[in-house]
């Protein structure tokens, strides 16, 4: 078993991004019994960080809280847009589960992230939340290259084509569908940023 | 994390589509129990001594309620429960706690009513704690979804399913009707797909170690014991609703399940999962050695009357009649299958049986 504690300058990089002032949300009801289903403006104004990322490492260490030992691991993206707020080039979030040598801890609902993996982020801003992501996974999208046209599509965190961004929060729908009809990303991250603007603005 | 049913997922990604419900995707990490998961329930009383909209008068009882439905498809290890258990909570302390908190361990809670954090070390869980948020709005209620009312018992469900290594199907671009779908929304108990799952890592699987007769023979059987009733004890006709090949077929599978160490509601929960074309089971383990052993006749005529309902209300068949009643039914076909499955041929065991009808005693099996 091969313990590393966090280093320094890993929860510098966490802090940084969680510095942005914390805005309390009032918990809503949670409309579909076990989740609170964020819609694209929810998910927008939840998230003082949105970036377009890709995985390039990510690393398990133990924590200690009170009696019980967790693990933690960090996972470093490299930033390649901002839609919302102010990140660095290389953003560091933790995420509770992971595995260290033999022994894995398993978190429902808590996104697992592999190297490579790239996504557009929305980010909370909780100093120790279970999830970085706002909604736990409901602010990960997934861009997957479309193989017929070499496109970049989003898909859900469940690898679901997102067609518009009024699916988002509306559950599963009766129909898969095609890859094609996805939201490119360059359209999604057009979106993502005006919506911002938008918001900002109210 | 281990990747299960990559079909479906893979034919989203290359622009398929594929019709919501059809897929049986269940989805898991890959550890599981090896012995059985004892859950260390600290929930306390329902708010303020309040009877909750299911007439539970604790959370303990949904909780148990929802590993009860659990443990009919767990067949390798059961769920046990330590009820108003004084443990203290924690990760780590190989204590599969259920409790209440305002945090996960110290981290905030993010959109979910429940979380689950198991341990695994190979391919072994080891540790299972169920943290239900205790910020929010809870009752325990079956049907659909109620705004600003958090179901337990669904819930509880999905996170005990978190708990024996089941997660969310829908999260690896499936659409499939389940309670381990990340959110349950209006599905309030295990479905097809959940079953399959549960099935797939505890099943003991096969068709058991003991054989049963074909079902020709058995009907042969079914149809003499109705003449002998009819013309030579006299008896009149009662209604039913269960046909003769119904009635031998599935409460031979009842039976069957029994004496492969099924209980009484695992044998009848598969028994009718098979009927709805939902699902199909492995039996729950090995018989012991020596003479098959039966289960109470009291347990079996349950099923039988059980059947009945089914027939009549979910199946929606029309009364027919038949002069055996509803208790010689499962008393003598029990017999003719003690007698088979006890190295009996059919003519031999129909023989016994209906010396028995006679009241020359009970026969000796053949082994």
């Amino acid at each position: 078993m091969t313990a590393q504690p966090l280093g320094l300058a890993t929860a510098r990089l966490i802090g940084l991004y969680l510095s942005i002032i914390f805005v309390a949300f009032p918990l809503p009801a949670l409309a579909q019994g076990a989740a609170e289903a964020l819609s694209f403006n929810q998910l927008i104004e939840r998230a003082p960080l949105i970036v377009v990322a890709t995985a390039t490492s990510r690393r398990a260490g133990w924590e200690l809280y009170g009696s019980s030992r967790l693990i933690i691991t960090t996972i470093t993206f490299q930033v390649e847009q901002t839609l919302k707020g102010s990140a660095p080039r290389t953003l560091s979030v933790e995420v509770l589960g992971g595995t260290i040598g033999d022994e894995t801890l398993h978190v429902s609902h808590v996104p697992e992230f592999k190297v490579g993996d790239r996504d557009v982020l929305f980010l909370n801003n909780a100093a120790h939340s279970v999830s970085p992501i706002v909604g736990s996974d409901q602010g990960r999208f997934r861009i997957v290259t479309e193989s017929a046209t070499g496109t970049p599509r989003v898909l859900t965190a469940g690898f679901l084509p997102l067609v518009s961004t009024a699916d988002i929060g509306r559950g599963r729908p009766g129909i898969i569908p095609s890859m094609s009809a996805a939201l490119s990303l360059d359209n999604f991250v057009t979106m993502v940023r005006d919506r911002a603007r938008e918001l900002a603005v109210r | 994390m281990m990747r299960r049913r990559l079909v479906v997922a893979l034919a989203v990604l290359v622009g398929f589509g594929v019709d919501a419900g059809r897929s049986h995707a269940y989805w898991y990490d890959g550890p599981s129990w090896q012995a059985n998961p004892v859950m260390s329930l600290q929930l306390g009383s329902s708010s303020n001594g309040v009877t909750l909209i299911d007439g539970s008068t604790t959370w303990g009882q949904p909780a148990e309620a929802a590993m009860a439905i659990w443990n009919q498809y767990l067949d390798r290890v059961q769920f046990r429960v330590i009820r108003d258990a004084t443990s203290a909570t924690g990760l780590g302390n190989g204590i599969n706690n259920v409790f209440w908190s305002n945090s996960i361990y110290g981290r905030s809670w993010e959109s979910y009513a429940g979380y689950t954090l198991w341990r695994s070390s190979g391919n072994a869980i080891i540790e299972a704690d169920v943290i239900m948020n205790n910020q929010l709005s809870w009752n325990s209620y079956r049907g659909t979804a109620r705004s600003g009312n958090v179901d337990f018992r669904r819930l509880v469900m999905h996170e005990l399913g978190h708990a024996i290594g089941l997660n969310h199907p829908n999260d690896h671009g499936q659409v499939v009707t389940a309670v381990m779908n990340s959110s349950p929304g209006n599905t309030d108990t295990v479905m097809a797909d959940d079953i399959s799952g549960a099935q797939f890592l505890y099943s003991i699987g096969g068709n058991g170690s003991v054989s049963f007769p074909p079902r020709n023979e058995s009907l042969d059987f079914r149809n003499q014991l109705e003449t002998k009733y009819r013309d030579g004890l006299r008896r009149g006709n009662s209604t039913t609703y269960v046909d003769r090949e119904g009635d031998i077929v599935w409460i031979s599978e009842y039976y069957r399940y029994r004496v492969n160490a099924c209980s009484h509601a695992q044998a009848q929960t598969r028994v009718f999962a098979q009927i709805d074309n939902t699902g199909t089971f492995g039996v729950c383990g090995t018989a012991s050695s020596g003479a098959v052993a039966f289960p109470p006749r009291n347990e079996a005529l349950d099923f039988r009357i059980a059947l009945e309902a089914k027939y009549r209300d979910d199946l929606r068949r029309g009364a027919g009649v038949s002069a055996v009643d509803n208790e010689g039914d499962v008393v003598w076909i029990q017999e003719y299958l003690r007698y088979r499955v006890n190295s009996c041929s059919h003519a031999v065991a129909v023989d016994k049986v209906f010396a028995q009808i006679d009241g020359r005693g009970v026969q000796a099996v053949c082994r």
